[in-house]
């Protein structure tokens, strides 16, 4: 039996390298800025994006990977296996998830195809992908690789703040009055992923205390496995957050990713967080 | 009404006074009311030289008002109450004056009304003896009612007087005696307040809230000797009142429904028993079943009594809002609650202004309780709005110092999860919602709230209503005055001057925005000026102006 593969999308926080030694399969996302339409593959700047954001007004947005897009690299996979894993960025943040869902029926018979809801972007999501496809090369069936990922998924924590609040409010998670006020009062609201949506957490005034807060937030863990720093491609500091993390978790080194476009199309383009994994 | 006929009429009056104690050596329930309507009426008389004692020369809730209207508050409760019985109508004073307080003054009063009650639980009468007790339970009471108990203040008032008291009762049977030693050392205790609290000194005023138990006192005493008390009309147009509760039922804490089912049952015997738990009994039925409703402060009772006949059905046990903290005065333990608890946290804002309740809604408080500077609210008003809202969980953000205690005491009242979170101004109340963690519990949230409230400081710029000497500062009524948290610090005579004099005393540079919440004194325009004097002195920070609407202050300024 050929060993599993795995397909997930340019959100997750990979490099070409790692893609290349896992054939892990990587779907473009559609990012759909007002009337434009940006394809965001693994090695797209992303710079672009977050320079179209930043420059006006927040407009709706989304991400999307058509359901033929599935279809075709189903086909394409289901050449060289039968067992495939998909895990794309958290289905409350993205079409993927329900569009991979939505083809794999036709599969049946020919070809396992599990998806799974990695309830994750980025760094989080590409952890993920690195230990399914790592299982894989060990020759470990899709059932075990899919319990594996489930058991991950629980050691994964996001947090996040947010400058600009139009973003928040085209997406629905605040009101136009409280966007209105927040602005006025430069509020800058906490965010967390739970169960792989965003959610206020708590709200702060000022850059030094939300910095604060997320240090506070990585803190609070007993075990910590990796602490990632995220932040917009467009350079916001990281000096103090590192500064505040030395202090918390002494001689670790902290990785700073930019964040990826599906986060991008809830947050706006000036967000910064950090991503938590417990380890299992 | 002729000259001749009002005369007549006072002289009735003022012999019908003098019949209603006959006797001086024991107080029953009537006359312990009208020592009540007295002590309001001669506090009342004198609102506004009580109002005058107040130390800071800013525009604030005034002791002699709050106390006035928690006194009102307590005569209200008993106005048609027919008991003889003085420890009931200690108990309903202590009620009316609990759930009306205002202010710290009027917080403590009811503390001190809460301890008299207790003190003399069911007498029937008090002697001389029994009722310098009462006045000592009534100081000690007082004084755990606060966190921190400072000297020089309506409490060392109450405790030398209740002293005073007890000396005076170990030696004389007629209450007269002991009213006159007790005022009489009032009197004096409050003309000692300045050289326990330096703050007076400096102002050359004696304590406020020591100042109206005192005249409390004093009118009792008058009243005792057959000496009028009317106040004066014009004074008490000013202050109105309505009634806190439904006239009528009085007294019990549950309304409890059952059904017992059973074998020969006795329904006269029945009826005996339950008619002796309480009030409002009723019992029908026949030997095999019996509905009965009573009126109880212990809902168990009744219950117990039923389960040990029959089996028991359709039992329903209703607390009566409006009367249950009869049942904590009672001293018995607060029942758990019934529904559910929700997992959401409420919170009580107490703001005024357009603008600033518009901020606090924004930001997501459940409910505002208009209030602040000049108005402060009521322990019931504050208490409402915790009752009202659907969770179970609460914080209260008083925002001004002198509504934290009526916040305390409107938690202690409660029967939810109440935690206070002590904020003295309405930003320490802004950054304080703002820090309101939805996922953390109750006291995680209380401590953050209160520590994100500390961490920012806040000016409040307004205009002098009296000349004193403070802070070892020469104020003019009419000057333009700062605060620093809660402290007089800076004075001039333009509202920008006095802005960034305040700004000057506070650090500002270290901080990272400042917030101008502007009031209905100054413009727009004005405020955006002020706003951009301020950037030119402080470029590294950001500066928001919010109009804020509030009365009184020309701006609040809040750095952090």
């Amino acid at each position: 039996m050929a060993r599993a593969r795995i397909i997930t999308d340019s959100t997750a926080y990979l490099t070409p390298d790692q893609i290349a030694q896992h054939e892990i399969t990587v779907l473009p996302v559609d990012i759909h800025l007002g009337d434009q339409k940006i394809r965001v593959s693994s090695d797209h700047n992303l710079k672009e994006l977050f320079q179209r954001m930043a420059a006006d007004q927040a407009q709706t947005t989304k991400a999307v990977i058509p359901p033929s897009v599935f279809e075709d690299a189903y086909s394409q996979l289901g050449r060289q296996t039968d067992q495939i894993l998909v895990t794309v960025s958290s289905s409350k943040l993205s079409s993927a998830f329900a569009a991979a869902k939505s083809v794999a029926n036709a599969f049946l018979g020919r070809c396992r195809i599990a998806v799974l809801d990695s309830m994750a972007t980025s760094w989080g999501l590409g952890l993920l992908v690195k230990a399914a496809a790592e299982a894989a090369e060990a020759g470990q069936s899709l059932d075990e690789i899919v319990r594996l990922v489930r058991g991950m998924l629980p050691h994964i924590y996001v947090v996040l703040f947010v400058e600009r609040l139009d973003y928040l409010e085209k997406g629905n998670r605040i009101g136009p009055a409280q966007a209105l006020l927040g602005t006025m009062l430069s509020i800058k609201p906490l965010l967390i992923m739970e169960e792989g949506e965003i959610i206020p957490l708590e709200k702060v005034r000022t850059r030094a205390n939300a910095i604060e807060k997320l240090a506070d937030f990585v803190g609070e863990f007993a075990d910590i496995e990796q602490v990632v720093i995220m932040r917009s491609p467009l350079g916001n500091g990281t000096e103090l957050l590192v500064e505040h993390l030395n202090l918390i978790l002494p001689g670790r080194t902290f990785p700073v990713i930019e964040y990826d476009a599906v986060l991008a199309c809830h947050l706006g383009p000036d967000a910064m967080g950090v991503t938590v994994y417990e380890g299992l | 009404m002729t000259d001749d006929r009002t005369t007549r009429a006072k002289q009735a009056r003022s012999r019908s006074q003098k019949e209603g104690i006959p006797d001086f050596t024991r107080c029953d329930g009537q006359t312990f009311k009208r020592l009540i309507q007295a002590g309001l009426a001669w506090l009342e008389r004198h609102q506004a030289a009580v109002n005058a004692l107040n130390v800071y020369p800013v525009p604030d809730g005034d002791t002699g008002t709050n106390m006035l209207l928690t006194m009102q508050a307590a005569y209200a409760e008993i106005k048609d109450s027919p008991a003889d019985n003085v420890g009931a109508m200690a108990q309903k004073v202590a009620k009316g004056a609990l759930m009306g307080a205002r202010g710290n003054s009027g917080v403590i009063l009811s503390q001190i009304f809460r301890g008299l009650a207790r003190s003399l639980d069911s007498t029937e009468m008090f002697n001389t003896v029994q009722f310098a007790s009462a006045l000592r339970e009534a100081a000690a009471t007082a004084y755990k009612g606060v966190i921190k108990p400072v000297e020089g203040t309506i409490l060392t008032v109450a405790r030398e007087a209740a002293e005073a008291g007890v000396t005076a009762a170990a030696s004389s049977e007629d209450l007269r005696y002991i009213l006159d030693r007790v005022t009489s050392e009032a009197r004096h205790s409050v003309s000692r307040t300045p050289s326990l609290l330096p703050v007076l000194a400096e102002a050359g005023v004696v304590d406020a809230g020591g100042q109206g138990l005192f005249l409390i006192l004093e009118g009792m005493l008058r009243f005792m000797r057959g000496e009028p008390v009317t106040a004066d009309s014009a004074l008490t147009a000013t202050v109105h009142l309505r009634p806190l509760y439904p006239e009528g039922e009085e007294g019990y804490g549950y309304d409890v429904q059952f059904i017992v089912h059973g074998e020969n049952l006795n329904i006269e015997e029945i009826q005996r028993n339950i008619t002796a738990m309480g009030e409002s009994a009723l019992v029908v039925g026949d030997s095999q079943a019996i509905k009965v409703h009573v009126h109880v402060p212990d809902p168990g009772i009744p219950l117990g009594y039923g389960a040990t006949l029959g089996s028991l059905s359709r039992v329903i046990v209703e607390n009566m809002q409006e009367q249950y903290q009869q049942y904590i005065l009672s001293q018995t333990q607060r029942p758990a609650t019934a529904t559910e608890p929700l997992s959401k946290i409420g919170t009580v804002v107490v703001a005024s202004g357009q603008g600033l309740t518009k901020v606090f809604e924004s930001l997501g408080a459940t409910a505002i309780v208009p209030g602040g500077q000049t108005m402060n609210p009521s322990t019931e008003d504050i208490l409402k709005a915790v009752e009202s809202m659907p969770s179970s969980d609460v914080i209260i953000l008083p925002n001004n110092k002198n509504i934290v205690l009526t916040a305390e005491q409107a938690k202690s009242l409660s029967q939810k999860n109440v935690q206070v979170v002590p904020t003295i101004t309405i930003p320490q109340g802004i950054t304080a919602l703002l820090a309101l963690n939805y996922q953390a519990d109750l006291l995680t949230n209380a401590r953050v709230m209160a520590e994100a409230a500390e961490s920012i400081q806040t000016a409040e710029i307004t205009t002098a209503v009296r000349s004193v000497q403070i802070n070892g500062m020469r104020v003019r009524e009419g000057e333009i005055i700062g605060m620093v948290d809660g402290m007089l610090r800076v004075k001039g005579n333009s509202v920008s001057e006095v802005v960034l004099a305040a700004l000057g005393q506070m650090d500002t540079e270290l901080y990272e925005i400042i917030t101008l919440y502007y009031g209905q004194a100054i413009t727009a325009d004005k405020a955006e000026q002020i706003a951009a004097e301020i950037a030119e002195r402080y470029s590294g920070q950001g500066i928001e102006v919010v109009d804020g609407g509030q009365l009184h202050y020309y701006c609040i300024i809040s750095v952090e």
